[in-house]
C-alpha cells in the first residue's frame, strides 16, 4: 500500500520538493544580507527592551539630535552616541533602537507584499494535492481497478489520505521553518505580528491552513469526482472559511484588554510605542492639563501563541471533520 | 440457491433510470456465463453489484457465498469495462502493485504469463496497444487466482485478432482452474466459442439463464398459417418472438415438452437466434395482439 502511494505520488513530491529548494533559495538569497542588516543595526540587542517601552521619545522631533544613523562598515567603531538634555540614557537607548527599526521596516517594504503572495499558498496544496486524490483516480476509471483488489477501500482511503497528510506537514514544517526564520527581522520591526499578513503567513497556524485546504480538496475530488470542479471548490472554499474566521472570529478568541498610555509629554515630545505589536482593536483618547493619553482596546502580544493555537485547532479541526467525510464518501461512493 | 453469483430481487436504481429491475437468478459454479444485452441493459451495474463498486437500492446479491465487496474480493478478479490501469505504470509495476494489496497473488505465474503472450515489462502501459492492455488486465485478475472471474465488455475495443488472442489466454487461465467466469458483451458472437452458460439482460431484467445445450434444446423455430387470434400450441411455455410473413407466421418458442401439433413445422435455433428473440422488445407479443384484435 505503503509502495504504491510513492509510486503515484513520488512525481508530485519531487516537484514539491523542487519547488521547496527554490522557496529556500529565495529566503536564504534575500534573508542574508536581511539578516546582516539587522545584526549590524544592533536591533537582536536593544529591540527586546525597546518593545516593553510604553512611550518614545520621538528623535525626529528634537532640535539638535542627527537622523537616523548611517550603518557602519564593520570594524569601524561607533562615534560617542550624542545625548539629549533632560532625556535619560535608557530612554534614549529606546528610541534609538525604535528609529533604527523603523529605518530597517521602511527598507523593507515590499517583504508584506511577498507575503501577500504566501497566504494563497496552502490552497496550492488543496488544489494540486488534495483534489487529485480521488478525483482523478475516478476520472481516469482507475478507482475501478484499485477498489477491487483485495485490499478495502476503507484501508486505501485512511493510507492514502494519511500518507500525503503527513508528507504535506513535513513539507510544512520545512517551509515555515524557512519562512519564519527569513520574516522574523521584517515581523520584528514592524510591530505588527497581528496583522493579516504576518499572522496568517507565520507560526503554526500555516499547518493547520495547509491540512485545511488539503482535506477539502479530497473531500471535494471525492465528492464531483472530477478534478477541475473539485480544484475550483476548494479555492471557493479556502478563501471563504479563512475569510470568515479571520474578519468575524479571530477578534473574540480572547476577551480585549485596555490599555491607558502614560500621558504624552508634549514638551519632549514622546510618542506612543507601536513596536510591541499588541493589537489595537480600538484607539481612545484624554486630555489631562498640558498632556494627552490615549485609551487602547487591545490583544496583548503576550497572547500571540494562544491566538495562533485556537486559530490552528479550528483549522486543524475543520480538517479532521474533512477528512472524515471525505473517507465516508470514498467508501460510500457509486461509481 | 445455491451458486457462484446468487440474486434475489436485485434492484438498482438510479436518480432517473432503473439500471436494474427485480433480479432474480444464480449463476452455477464453475461455469463460463456469456452475459450479452444492449448498451444499457445493466450489465455493467450488475457486474459493479458483485464487486462492490455499487451498492444495490433493494435486494440481495451472494457471491461466492458471502456479501460483495470487502469480504468476497480477494476471491473475485474482475476486469472493468476499458480494462483501466495506471498509464505511468510499467506492466511490472502493476503486478508488483496487484501483489501488494492482495493477500493472495501469484507473482511468479502473472509474470511468466505476460511473457509468453509477449508483452513488455518495462514498458508504461500508455504505451502498450488495446490488446495488450487488456491483457495486462486480465493477467493482473487472474494471478489473484479468484473464484469468480468477471469480465466486464472485455472484447469491446479489441480488433478480432486481439479479440482471439485474449479469449485463448482467458481460457488458459480458467481452464486448470474451478473458476466461475462472467463475461459481459453487446455481442454473442464474440463469446458463442468460449462460454457454456448465456444470461440475457434486457432492459435491467433477466430474460433467460441457462445451459447453452438446453437452451438450443428448449427453443424451437415454428412455421405456420397465419392465426387469426394468438395461438395456443401444446408443449409450448411462452413464445419468445414472432414475426408475420405474407403467408405464414414464424415463432421462436420456449417448449416445455414435444410439439405435435402438424401445423407447425419445427426447426432448430442458433444461440443467436435465441438471444435476437429475447432482445426484441416484445415485439413479437405486439404483432400477435394486434392480429387479436383485427379478427
Amino acid at each position: 500500500m505503503t509502495w504504491l502511494m510513492w509510486r503515484q505520488h513520488r512525481k508530485q513530491l519531487l516537484f514539491a520538493v523542487a519547488a521547496l529548494v527554490v522557496f529556500g533559495a529565495f529566503f536564504v538569497g534575500t534573508g542574508r544580507p536581511m539578516h546582516d542588516r539587522f545584526e549590524r543595526a544592533g536591533l537582536p540587542g536593544c529591540l527586546p527592551a525597546a518593545r516593553e517601552a510604553p512611550v518614545v521619545v520621538d528623535l525626529g522631533a528634537q532640535p539638535g539630535t542627527p537622523g537616523p544613523e548611517p550603518t557602519l562598515p564593520e570594524g569601524v567603531d561607533k562615534p560617542p552616541e550624542p545625548t539629549v538634555p533632560g532625556v535619560d540614557a535608557a530612554a534614549l537607548a529606546d528610541a534609538r533602537c525604535v528609529q533604527q527599526a523603523r529605518a530597517f521596516y521602511g527598507d523593507y517594504q515590499t517583504v508584506p507584499f511577498v507575503g501577500l503572495l504566501l497566504l494563497v499558498l496552502p490552497m496550492l496544496a488543496g488544489m494540486f494535492w488534495g483534489a487529485p486524490l480521488v478525483a482523478r483516480e475516478l476520472e481516469a476509471g482507475t478507482h475501478r481497478l484499485v477498489w477491487t483488489q483485495g485490499t478495502s477501500r476503507l484501508r486505501w482511503a485512511t493510507t492514502k489520505f494519511g500518507l500525503v497528510t503527513l508528507a504535506v506537514l513535513v513539507l510544512t514544517a520545512v517551509y515555515a521553518a524557512m519562512l519564519t526564520w527569513w520574516i522574523m527581522p521584517v515581523i520584528d520591526t514592524s510591530g505588527q505580528r497581528f496583522s493579516y499578513i504576518f499572522f496568517d503567513i507565520h507560526g503554526i497556524v500555516v499547518f493547520g491552513y495547509v491540512v485545511f485546504a488539503l482535506a477539502l480538496g479530497i473531500l471535494a475530488g471525492a465528492v464531483t469526482g472530477r478534478l477541475l470542479p473539485a480544484m475550483s471548490a476548494t479555492v471557493v472554499g479556502f478563501i471563504g472559511v479563512r475569510l470568515l474566521v479571520m474578519l468575524a472570529a479571530r477578534d473574540h478568541y480572547m476577551p480585549t484588554e485596555t490599555r491607558r498610555t502614560p500621558n504624552l509629554d508634549t514638551s519632549f515630545a514622546t510618542m506612543r510605542n507601536d513596536l510591541n505589536g499588541d493589537w489595537i482593536v480600538a484607539t481612545g483618547a484624554g486630555f489631562e492639563g498640558n498632556s494627552g493619553y490615549e485609551v487602547l482596546t487591545i490583544h496583548p502580544i503576550r497572547q500571540f501563541w494562544t491566538f495562533q493555537a485556537i486559530e490552528t485547532a479550528i483549522f486543524v479541526t475543520l480538517a479532521l471533520g474533512l477528512l472524515i467525510g471525505a473517507t465516508y464518501w470514498t467508501r460510500r461512493r457509486i461509481s | 440457491m445455491n451458486g457462484a453469483l446468487v440474486a434475489d430481487g436485485l434492484t438498482k436504481r438510479y436518480r432517473k433510470t432503473v439500471a436494474l429491475d427485480r433480479c432474480s437468478f444464480a449463476i452455477p459454479e464453475r461455469s463460463i456465463v456469456a452475459l450479452v444485452g444492449p448498451n444499457g441493459a445493466g450489465k455493467s451495474t450488475l457486474l459493479h453489484c458483485a464487486t462492490g463498486l455499487v451498492r444495490p437500492t433493494e435486494g440481495t446479491l451472494t457471491v461466492l457465498g458471502g456479501q460483495p465487496g470487502d469480504p468476497t474480493l480477494p476471491r473475485v478478479g474482475f476486469v472493468a469495462q476499458d480494462a483501466p490501469l495506471y498509464r505511468d505504470f510499467t506492466a511490472d509495476e502493476l503486478l508488483k502493485m496487484g501483489g501488494k494489496l492482495n493477500r493472495e497473488f501469484d507473482l511468479p505465474f502473472a509474470r511468466a504469463r505476460l511473457v509468453d503472450v509477449g508483452i513488455p515489462l518495462d514498458r508504461p502501459t500508455d504505451r502498450l496497444s488495446g490488446g495488450q492492455r487488456a491483457q495486462v488486465a486480465l493477467c493482473l485478475a487472474l494471478a489473484k487466482r479468484p473464484r469468480l472471474l468477471l469480465l466486464d465488455e472485455p472484447l469491446a475495443s479489441l480488433d478480432p485478432l486481439a479479440r482471439r488472442e485474449f479469449l485463448s489466454a482467458l481460457m488458459d487461465g480458467v481452464a486448470e482452474e474451478h473458476m466461475t467466469v462472467v463475461l459481459s458483451s453487446h455481442l454473442l458472437t464474440d463469446l458463442e466459442r468460449v462460454c457454456d452458460h448465456l444470461m440475457v439482460l434486457r432492459s435491467g431484467q433477466v430474460q433467460t439463464l441457462g445451459a447453452t445445450d438446453e437452451l438450443l434444446a428448449k427453443h424451437k423455430r415454428l412455421i405456420g398459417p397465419p392465426q387469426p387470434r394468438r395461438p395456443k400450441i401444446t408443449g409450448v411455455e411462452q413464445i419468445v418472438s414472432a414475426a408475420r410473413a405474407e403467408r405464414q407466421i414464424e415463432l421462436l418458442v420456449r417448449t416445455n415438452g414435444d410439439i405435435l401439433d402438424p401445423a407447425w413445422d419445427q426447426y432448430d435455433v442458433s444461440l443467436e437466434d435465441v438471444v435476437l428473440a429475447y432482445l426484441e422488445p416484445r415485439a413479437g407479443e405486439a404483432l400477435l395482439d394486434l392480429e387479436v384484435a383485427g379478427a
